[in-house]
């Protein structure tokens, strides 16, 4: 035992790659190596911050590594004085966060500033001292440290093999005989293996941004900062140093396991349990979601869902949402919950989600599953309009030091790591900007690495060789802590002695330094509150629409209705502009294929138009199979049970997950580790860990190899692409509910919409056009008629739009106010009346221009050109008018031009009608014809170029929406019409296409583009806004 | 007044060797992130001024880039208007790239007009540049005209007034603000904007869109400032694209010095030298110095020495740029003089080291310098921009090369490993201790192949 005792050594100073630019290792290698290499224990001490020791904890439970976690952190105070501080329990854990968010909290993001007192106070953390070269300051940070922490700390002898090992070892061995402070001995290290060099220097010369020669002497000088081998480390430093860092290891006791969360204990009467007042609240739910009274059935699931989350301990959780939910209704906020527990009963009643079950015959075990012991996951969208006072009610309630955003990694990706390498290593910016803008990453048939020829770089060189080496390297490591979009921490006590918070970029905000997984890991709950666009447009048609019924509508009312076969009648047409998530072009050619007749069709129609399904070629079965083209069968009961309800086809990742337990007897924590390795396995590539297992274990039980390599790569395409069914079933329900008010109350639903923007797919122009195309009447924006919005108004009996002013690009929120407030009740006679307002130059010319003041005579252009007066407006010329209105009018064209300037859309002219006024084509097809052409047919289309999309599970396909007067045309280019036709395929506005007419069974028509011909010179003034290769 | 405004809308990618310029080529501006200039086979593959960098790369798999430099066309643009300047005294820059020449004062010289026009074009023509060009009674209306591509030498003023009248406004300078507001109100053609009276413009537009119509209608005229020739020759080539072979530069020089040989020729002046600085991206500058014994202004003769220059030249890197400098003047008539009497003292040191190393030769003169690398033997290079710590752990001198310590030495200290340089391929790994021989010499050691090798002494 003596000789294992010798041998032992604790590495107790180890910066990973969460020191951003500085070190070159990630946790997980820091730690793997360190067991490697027969360390006892490694702490994870990086620069003001613990953000990587959750990784580094959960490598070693996943690979059940024989090493020690210590937490700590490396500090910096006054340039002079470096340490770092380790916890060997607790309370030191506590009290290293409260640092840490202190020395945060005070500087700007991504900085750190301590304060004496900070270190003073000092009670719980052991203190290892790195003495630097200076006798004068080494002699005074002695002397502090022996005054206030003589007990509590220790002396780091480093030997970095550099010309200053024996200034430092003369220091050490000088402090420690005046002090008798015990030394230990440490690596400092920055990476895991010798090979991180090149990349720490790199790191190190984007931090300086400058070049690696440049650094000149600055960089390490060697690679000496990596994890070293005991015997080498037995040779660098006395046994008794050795010895000291496993007394001081051994001292280290605290794990991350021991972080428990407690919750906000206000949330709870007094006098009551958690789960009693939960109990309590679903029963006042039940009266109102089942006022009939409930069945059996529902009881049961009830009851059957309380136990699991009394047993798992979530009541907490699930009164934390509620109560946030219950202030959105109180404000009349629209929200709705989704993710793997929102689905379940008691979240109905609790009214968390609108999902009624009766509707869905959904198991509670498959959204919080008890076997597999995961979080129960509960995501909240709110009015993206209204999001924030949801936000500041939770700072407001917990208060902000128990409230804090979760963080989110920004890691490096391709662009960033190609263009900072390329930096670091001197190669000039321009070239670097060239190639990665000339590097095509959607081509997967030619990887990066083998295009960079092409863009002009010799791959042969050695410089470029380094950077395809050093990128490799780079991606995927950490470069900044960023907030996460919604991912609410809130705790009992002060959340700084649970995690450091620190300071985020947007002003009031804080985050924690630990991301979604990390706090997975940890077990520790987060509130999403998100923000969804739908959820305003959907509550601004209910306001209009409640105004007109006694009966308010609302989500569960619509739900309530069932399914409703004149809804699925219009969703099956794809006539789905404007509606939530069907409204994708990819999603709108789907429709009439899956043909939705109910509200579980439409949960599967959103998940499977995604890249998980398509690449893992599941649509195509799951079509055949449901229009019975197809036999559905299944390899076993235990598959039957699992792919039941989707026809034997996988189309969710639960079902995937759910799978490789049944088929492939994996554990629940294995089913949960495959979860989360699928989220991230083109980061990392974990996900291959499991496809051994996966393939025996389905193979033991008797499945065949070919359907066991099937799942995995089933799987595999699930990867980070695939979506929940808990998901989904929430979407499904907005979906449903966005196509219920478009089909009953289009008129209301378009205003909303449009009131809405930005959001969804669509711009205001394609929105009114497919308004128009529904016979709704829309009319322009006027000066003595509009509102801010868009406004619901009623002539001569018939609903119709009129356009606000919000729509006038270039007018400030305060000119509208102001010609609200002074319009008079008849509206305004003169334009000189408008110039007295006082409103600024600007913004009279946006009304003029968007041709607001045709009511008070002339057209936009004399309109225009008697606002550009300026004497008008003095006192002295009030009374006269513009002496000489300038003879000019627009004509249809250049009418048509400025409405795309001053709106963005054009109420009067298609510019397509208007380049068909001028020109025929030859055999010209509109839109609207085109259902009339037979199936392979060559037809000639011209249009304004709205989308152009090139997904990467097209096979380098790209789909572009073409758009004339009469509608839209939907147009498929390969790869290699568009690789021959560069000009037309990335510049035109107005595009002509000469191809092929091909249409499905199920009648959805595409034109496979053939030619394609730049036509946008036939109008050259025209701006019509498009989605470019989102 | 008849002015002609003279616009070279391709200036740097005229200045590229004609191989480069039949090539896929356009010239980039990074600050605006567009194209500014097209070669013609990169406008074939549909490539237009204004595009963005990306799309012009996805419409042409071969494109070359160039970066616009704005300096540099200035370069270009004096270096024109100093070949204008033969033919025509007043002659204003209007930069980046256009030329306003007063034409009408110069009949007297010229007999007509079109003579002038002739001698302009010819000297222009030699010098294969691309430009647009227009006469009128304002430089504004001029360069108006101009700018829309008029090409046309006109000399009747209704003709004029009919040629502007008809342009788009989109072709006058003026701020893209009183622009937008013109194409806003309708008024698209100078026409339009021409028959508005000054009152009613002057309630709408700012003083100097009012100037400016002014000056078009040819009722107010502009002071420019004429161009004058420096009285010292300094350019300088940025080159599209770096460049190691030296022999490929000489393209580039040619043309400098023809401009070289304007300028001398115009003084009626010799030179004794020529000063040229190579530029690199990341080594320091050097400049070598051409001299001759009698003063020359022909091009092609120095054209000949630097490439005898040149053949022997290594240099560090690839050229960034090369500047041209011609200092020492003399006049051609006095061949008689001892140019060198009386005019040692005023050799400056760097003169003195320049003329040591074209006697001696580059390796053999250096100055010692600290570098700022760890690499020792990196001590002995010479580098302007080193710095000049002393660091007292490092030996004084060092040997050129490591020598055999044939002694067991006591080491003192060590080892100081250096793991460096994978960048730029001197990579290494040593481990250097200090040691003391028998002689009680202090000296730096270390170790390969299990052979002791000093590295150098401390003093």
């Amino acid at each position: 035992m003596a000789g294992i005792y010798n041998m032992a050594y604790a590495e107790l100073i180890c910066q990973s790659n969460f020191t951003f630019l500085r070190g070159a290792s990630s946790p997980e290698e820091l730690v793997t190596t360190a067991a490697f290499l027969n360390y006892s224990a490694i702490a994870i001490t990086d620069e003001c911050s613990v953000a990587g020791v959750v990784r580094a904890h959960s490598e070693i439970k996943r690979h059940r590594l024989p090493i020690s976690l210590i937490v700590g952190s490396f500090f910096c105070f006054q340039d002079d004085f470096c340490f770092v501080l380790l916890c060997p329990n607790k309370a030191a854990y506590a009290e290293l966060c409260r640092i840490i968010t202190q020395a945060r909290r005070r500087s700007p993001k991504g900085e750190y500033k301590l304060a004496e007192w900070d270190l003073i106070a000092i009670k719980h953390c052991q203190i290892v001292w790195l003495p630097g070269p200076e006798n004068e300051k080494n002699s005074h940070w002695g002397q502090w440290l022996y005054r206030h922490h003589p007990k509590r700390t220790w002396l780091g002898a480093t030997r970095f093999l550099n010309n200053l090992d024996t200034v430092r070892f003369n220091a050490i061995h000088h402090l420690h005989r005046v002090h008798h402070f015990p030394v230990l001995a440490t690596t400092h290290a920055l990476f895991h293996h010798t090979s991180r060099l090149p990349l720490q220097h790199v790191l190190h010369a984007m931090q300086e941004n400058t070049s690696v020669d440049q650094l000149g002497s600055a960089v390490l000088a060697n690679a000496e900062r990596a994890l070293r081998n005991i015997s080498k480390i037995k040779k660098l430093f006395p046994q008794q140093w050795i010895d000291n860092t496993q007394k001081l290891a051994s001292q280290c006791e605290f794990s991350l396991d021991e972080l428990k969360y407690q919750y906000p204990a206000e949330l709870v009467p007094p006098g009551l349990t958690a789960i009693e007042h939960l109990r309590n609240c679903v029963e006042k739910g039940i009266k109102k979601r089942f006022p009939n009274g409930l069945s059996d059935e529902i009881r049961a699931v009830i009851e059957k869902e309380m136990t699991l989350i009394e047993e798992q301990d979530y009541p907490y959780f699930f009164l934390t949402i509620h109560d946030i939910v219950q202030f959105a209704q109180k404000k009349k906020i629209l929200y709705q919950g989704r993710g793997s527990a929102a689905n379940s009963v008691v979240c109905y009643c609790l009214e968390i989600t609108a999902v009624d079950p009766r509707q869905i015959n959904v198991l509670f075990e498959r959204f919080i599953s008890k076997e597999r012991d995961e979080p129960p996951d509960i995501d909240v969208d709110f009015e993206h309009s209204r999001r924030e006072e949801i936000i500041q009610y939770i700072y407001a309630k917990y208060g902000r030091e128990r409230t804090a955003l979760a963080a989110t990694v920004i890691t490096f990706r391709f662009k960033s790591a190609f263009r900072e390498v390329g930096k670091a290593l001197g190669l000039p910016e321009s070239q670097l900007d060239f190639v990665i803008k000339n590097i095509n990453r959607r081509d997967r048939t030619v990887p990066w690495q083998s295009q960079l020829s092409a863009c002009g770089l010799d791959t042969r060189s050695t410089k470029v060789c380094q950077l395809v080496a050093l990128v490799e390297e780079v991606v995927g490591f950490p470069r900044h802590l960023s907030q996460h979009v919604g991912g609410f921490v809130i705790s009992a006590g002060p959340l700084y002695e649970l995690v450091p918070v620190e300071n985020a970029a947007m002003a009031e905000r804080t985050v924690i330094q630990w991301d979604k997984d990390d706090l997975e890991s940890l077990g520790l709950l987060k509130v999403d509150i998100l923000a969804l666009g739908m959820l305003t447009a959907i509550r601004r048609t209910f306001d209009l629409l409640n105004t007109q019924f006694p009966e308010p509508l609302s989500i569960p009312f619509i739900t309530r209705l069932g399914d409703d076969p004149q809804v699925y009648d219009m969703i099956c047409k794809a006539d789905t502009v404007g509606v939530f998530q069907i409204e994708s072009r990819a999603q709108m050619s789907m429709l009439p294929r899956l043909k939705p007749r109910t509200y579980y069709d439409l949960v599967v129609q959103i998940a499977i138009v995604r890249p998980g399904p398509i690449q893992g070629d599941m649509v195509h079965p799951y079509l055949l199979r449901r229009h019975g083209k197809e036999n559905v069968t299944y390899p076993s009961e235990e598959v039957q049970n699992v792919l039941s309800r989707t026809m034997g086809v996988p189309i969710f990742q639960e079902q995937v997950i759910q799978l490789a337990m049944v088929a492939a007897g994996f554990t629940g924590g294995e089913a949960d580790q495959l979860r989360r390795a699928m989220a991230s396995w083109k980061k990392d590539g974990r996900i291959y860990e499991f496809r051994d297992k996966l393939i025996h274990g389905m193979t033991n039980k008797g499945y065949s190899m070919a359907f066991a390599e099937q799942l995995f790569e089933q799987i595999k395409g699930f990867g980070g692409y695939g979506f929940p069914e808990s998901h989904s079933a929430s979407f499904a329900v907005l979906a449903y509910v966005s196509c219920w008010l478009k089909y009953y109350f289009p008129t209301e639903f378009y205003i909303a919409l449009l009131n809405s923007l930005p959001m969804g797919f669509y711009s205001a122009s394609q929105l009114v056009q497919d308004a128009r195309r529904h016979h709704i009447h829309v009319l322009a924006v006027c000066i003595n008629h509009s509102d801010r919005e868009h406004t619901l108004v009623c002539q001569k009996g018939v609903k119709a739009i009129r356009l606000g002013f919000k729509l006038v690009n270039g007018l400030s929120e305060k000119a509208i106010q102001r010609v609200l407030q002074a319009r008079p009740a008849h509206g305004f006679t003169n334009m000189h009346q408008l110039k007295q307002l006082g409103i600024s130059e600007k913004d009279l010319s946006a009304l003029a221009s968007a041709d607001t003041l045709s009511l008070l005579g002339g057209n936009r252009f004399q309109a225009r050109w008697a606002m550009m007066d300026q004497q008008a407006s003095l006192p002295l010329f009030s009374n006269q008018q513009s002496a000489l209105p300038l003879e000019v009018a627009p004509n249809d064209a250049q009418d048509t031009v400025e409405d795309y300037a001053s709106l963005s859309l054009s109420l009067k002219n298609h510019p397509i009608a208007l380049v068909l006024q001028e020109r025929t084509i030859k055999g010209l097809t509109l839109a609207n014809q085109l259902h009339n052409k037979p199936h392979g047919s060559v037809v000639h289309v011209v249009g304004c170029v709205t989308c152009r999309q090139a997904p990467g599970t097209a096979s380098g396909a790209t789909f572009f929406t073409l758009e004339d007067h009469t509608g839209n045309m939907n147009i498929v280019v390969w790869q290699s019409t568009a690789r021959h036709q560069q000009k037309a395929y990335l510049k035109a506005q107005i595009l002509q296409v000469d191809g092929i007419l091909e249409r499905s069974t199920e009648g959805v028509v595409h034109v496979i583009a053939g030619k394609l011909t730049d036509r946008s010179c036939w109008f050259s003034s025209l701006t019509v806004s498009a989605r470019n290769f989102h | 007044m008849l002015w002609l405004h003279i616009h070279f809308y391709q200036l740097t990618l005229d200045n590229l060797p004609k191989v480069k310029q039949r090539e896929n080529i356009v010239v980039y501006d990074a600050r605006s992130n567009s194209i500014v200039q097209t070669s013609g086979t990169a406008q074939q593959a549909g490539i237009e001024p204004g595009m963005g960098l990306a799309q012009a790369a996805s419409l042409c798999e071969t494109l070359q880039v160039v970066d616009y430099q704005k300096q540099t066309e200035m370069g270009y643009l004096h270096s024109l208007a100093s070949l204008v300047y033969q033919c025509a005294a007043e002659v204003a820059l209007s930069p980046p790239a256009a030329l306003h020449i007063r034409i009408d004062n110069l009949t007297r010289y010229y007999g007509n007009l079109q003579s002038v026009w002739f001698a302009i074009k010819s000297v222009l023509q030699e010098r294969q540049v691309h430009f647009h060009f227009a006469t009128a009674g304002s430089p504004e209306a001029a360069e108006a005209l101009a700018n829309a591509g008029t090409d046309i030498f006109f000399i009747d003023k209704n003709t004029i007034q009919k040629a502007l009248g008809q342009l788009p406004v989109s072709a006058l300078s003026l701020e893209p603000k009183s622009l937008q507001a013109l194409f806003r109100a309708g008024i698209k053609q100078v026409k339009q904007l021409l028959n508005i009276s000054p009152t009613e413009l002057g309630k709408r537009f700012n003083n100097a869109t009012l100037q400016y119509v002014f000056a078009l209608r040819g009722e107010r005229h502009h002071r420019l400032v004429f161009y004058h020739p420096p009285a010292e020759f300094e350019q300088t080539i940025n080159l599209p694209y770096e460049e190691e072979n030296t022999q490929r530069l000489l393209p580039f020089i040619a043309k400098t010095l023809k401009d070289l040989a304007v300028f001398l020729r115009l003084r009626n002046t010799g030179l004794l030298r020529i000063t040229m600085t190579l530029m690199f991206r990341d080594h320091v500058p050097f400049s070598l110095g051409i001299g001759k014994a009698s003063p020359h202004f022909c091009e092609h003769e120095w054209l000949e020495l630097i490439n005898l220059k040149f053949e022997t030249l290594v240099i560090p890197a690839p050229v960034i740029a090369v500047a041209v400098c011609a200092a020492e003047l003399c006049e051609t008539s006095s061949d008689n003089e001892d140019l060198f009497n009386n005019r040692t003292g005023v050799f400056a040191k760097q003169q003195l080291i320049g003329k040591l190393t074209a006697r001696l030769g580059e390796s053999q003169v250096s100055k010692p310098m600290w570098p700022k690398d760890h690499r020792l033997h990196i001590l002995s290079t010479t580098s302007k921009n080193a710095d000049n710590t002393c660091y007292n752990d490092l030996p004084g001198i060092i040997l050129p090369e490591p020598a055999q310590l044939n002694e067991s030495p006591v080491i003192e200290f060590g080892p100081v490993r250096i793991e460096t340089g994978w960048w730029d391929e001197k990579k290494y790994k040593r481990d250097y201790y200090i040691a003391r021989n028998h002689r009680g010499q202090r000296m730096q050691i270390f170790k390969e192949s299990d052979q002791w090798f000093i590295n150098g002494w401390y003093i």
